[in-house]
């Protein structure tokens, strides 16, 4: 009686969706009149496999979420740990690191095309204050820094959620193990490496799959930063499924990129199992 | 619901032994490292808020610190970009969300705690299989339902849409919660001759508030920061929500009223960053707890 209204409305508007789109992935229906669709096989996914767009999308997405769940936690974590000595100035840190997760987005794609667009702050520090240049760098112009800057800004936004999820994990850090490390004549460092780390393993293992089923999540910071360009540089596969569907109307391709999508996140749920089963 | 995710408070408590045992020098350096990093992650914010103040010519004018004062960059960025439209939009998507994804998640959620069976539980691991599911991947299916349905173009389809992937989340923290409430506590009322639904009601539910609270702020900024939704299922920028309206200005203005964009964003950020520290406690709560349960 209780949990009736929450499963018949997850049911209809979120299962129902999922099983739809994996059903459409085998039509070749295009634009959105529904009297058009038609069986279209496995098509669609021997499409997929020739599309050099789409392979590009795919590594780049592969990329992202390799990237990001790496920098995160190879920033979070040690900010976690500056904060946890609780020198002065750690507030500082916590609350600067904590802001950018309240933006959307959309906002932090803004921020960031303000400090490097061709107008920007660093294009301005480059070219006009220290002329190192003379002309502006593309941090999203070039196909080649495009999708750096896009890491970059990402990393920027998501690195206080590892921090705080870090945080969390230290404060019940055990005080006698390191206390009893330190009377063995244990340096900050050896104590580092020896007795938090090891303590911090199951919680090392949690973040990085939040981490990286959050990465195929990622469609609003690349749709508004870069579009996806220049020239597909930055394009994901969810960048790439929202141009097919609702800018070229190929709604049966589309929905085989969206299959695509939901494979590559449940491998990375089902790694959780594993990545916590050897932490513990 | 842990009790590690609580922001500390200022240490009243002598320091740990490790942290004491860190030098002088050692912590001079390390303030510098905060102090030094912290300033770094906060170019990009405090960069705009320098452009939002500046004039036209200003901007452009290769300076690094303003040389103007333009207040009115946000009254003509508020009526230029129809913010006020936008900004209502927001509102209304946000609180129909937090109403449904509330309502919804904390009945079943009791439900899923109070009523365990084989079923049932399947059930809730189903339902938690949508945290993993990107909105990207099932939009196709839901713009078509929501045109079926009649709702394309309407506020009503993006709160469904937003509560939709709010629910997994909110019902996985809000069972975790519940589960911390003795069963006796509704059980007594039971004998006393509550109704089931009256033992839910004035027993269990004013227990809950710190954690509907908590699903409350994270069903807020979900849906105050989405943007896929809105996008897909509104036809028009101009009268859609905040997100959608600032992505469509930031294309169209972006390089040429960078003062007025920035003084767009500035007016977006400054709420949501309001509601987020002010709430910060619930959020890193929220936070903890549904990263250790999952």
């Amino acid at each position: 009686m209780f949990i009736a209204p929450a499963t018949a409305f997850f049911a209809f508007f979120l299962l129902f969706p999922v099983l739809a789109v994996i059903l459409l992935a085998f039509t070749n229906w295009t634009g959105f009149n529904l009297s058009q669709i038609g069986w279209g096989g496995v098509g669609n996914f021997k499409m997929l496999a020739h599309d050099a767009v789409l392979t590009q999308a795919l590594i780049h997405t592969v990329i992202f979420v390799a990237v990001t769940t790496v920098a995160l936690n190879l920033v979070g974590l040690p900010v976690a740990l500056l904060i946890n000595t609780k020198v002065v100035g750690h507030d500082f840190l916590r609350i600067a690191m904590f802001l950018p997760l309240g933006l959307s987005p959309v906002l932090t794609a803004i921020l960031w095309q303000e400090v490097l667009g061709p107008y920007g702050l660093i294009n301005e520090l480059v070219v006009h204050t220290l002329h190192l240049t003379s002309t502006p760098i593309g941090f999203l112009g070039n196909p080649h820094l495009a999708l750096i800057t896009v890491l970059l800004a990402s990393v920027w936004q998501y690195t206080g959620y590892n921090m705080l999820l870090y945080y969390a994990g230290l404060q019940s850090l055990p005080k006698e193990r390191l206390e009893a490390a330190a009377i063995d004549g244990a340096g900050a460092l050896r104590r580092l490496r020896y007795v938090t780390l090891p303590y911090l393993r199951p919680v090392i293992a949690v973040v990085v799959v939040l981490n990286l089923i959050g990465g195929w999540k990622v469609f609003d910071l690349i749709y508004v930063l870069t579009g996806g360009g220049p020239n597909h540089s930055t394009e994901v596969l969810s960048t790439y499924l929202y141009e097919q569907a609702f800018t070229l109307n190929r709604v049966g391709y589309a929905s085989s990129i969206a299959v695509a999508i939901i494979a590559l996140a449940t491998v990375s749920a089902l790694m959780r199992g594993r990545l916590a089963g050897e932490a513990t | 619901m842990s009790s590690a995710g609580a922001l500390p408070t200022p240490s009243t408590t002598p320091r740990a032994r490790g942290e004491r045992r860190l030098g002088p020098a050692a912590r001079a350096s390390l303030s510098i490292v905060c102090f030094v990093i912290g300033a770094v992650v906060l170019i990009p914010l405090v960069w705009t808020l320098s452009l939002s103040i500046r004039t036209g010519s200003d901007v452009f004018s290769n300076r690094l610190l303003p040389h103007s004062f333009r207040l009115a960059n946000f009254v003509d960025a508020w009526n230029q970009f129809g913010l006020g439209t936008l900004f209502l939009h927001s509102v209304i998507v946000t609180l129909g969300t937090v109403a449904v994804t509330t309502a919804l998640s904390v009945t079943a959620a009791y439900g899923f705690a109070r009523y365990r069976s084989r079923v049932t539980e399947a059930i809730f691991l189903l339902i938690l299989t949508g945290l993993m599911v990107p909105p990207a991947a099932v939009i196709i299916p839901f713009f078509v339902a929501m045109t079926r349905l009649g709702l394309y173009n309407t506020l009503l389809s993006v709160v469904i849409g937003e509560s939709v992937f709010a629910l997994p989340f909110s019902l996985l923290l809000l069972r975790g919660y519940i589960d911390t409430i003795p069963v006796e506590l509704t059980d007594a009322a039971r004998v006393d001759g509550a109704s089931q639904l009256q033992a839910f009601r004035y027993v269990a539910l004013p227990l809950l508030k710190p954690a509907l609270a908590t699903v409350a702020l994270f069903s807020t900024i979900s849906t105050w920061n989405g943007f896929l939704l809105p996008l897909v299922l509104l036809n028009n920028s101009s009268t859609s929500t905040l997100t959608v309206g600032l992505s469509t200005v930031s294309s169209e203005f972006g390089a040429l009223n960078l003062q007025l964009l920035s003084a767009a964003a500035v007016l977006a950020i400054i709420p949501i960053l309001v509601v987020f520290v002010a709430a910060r406690r619930y959020y890193v709560q929220g936070l903890s707890a549904g990263a250790v349960k999952q």
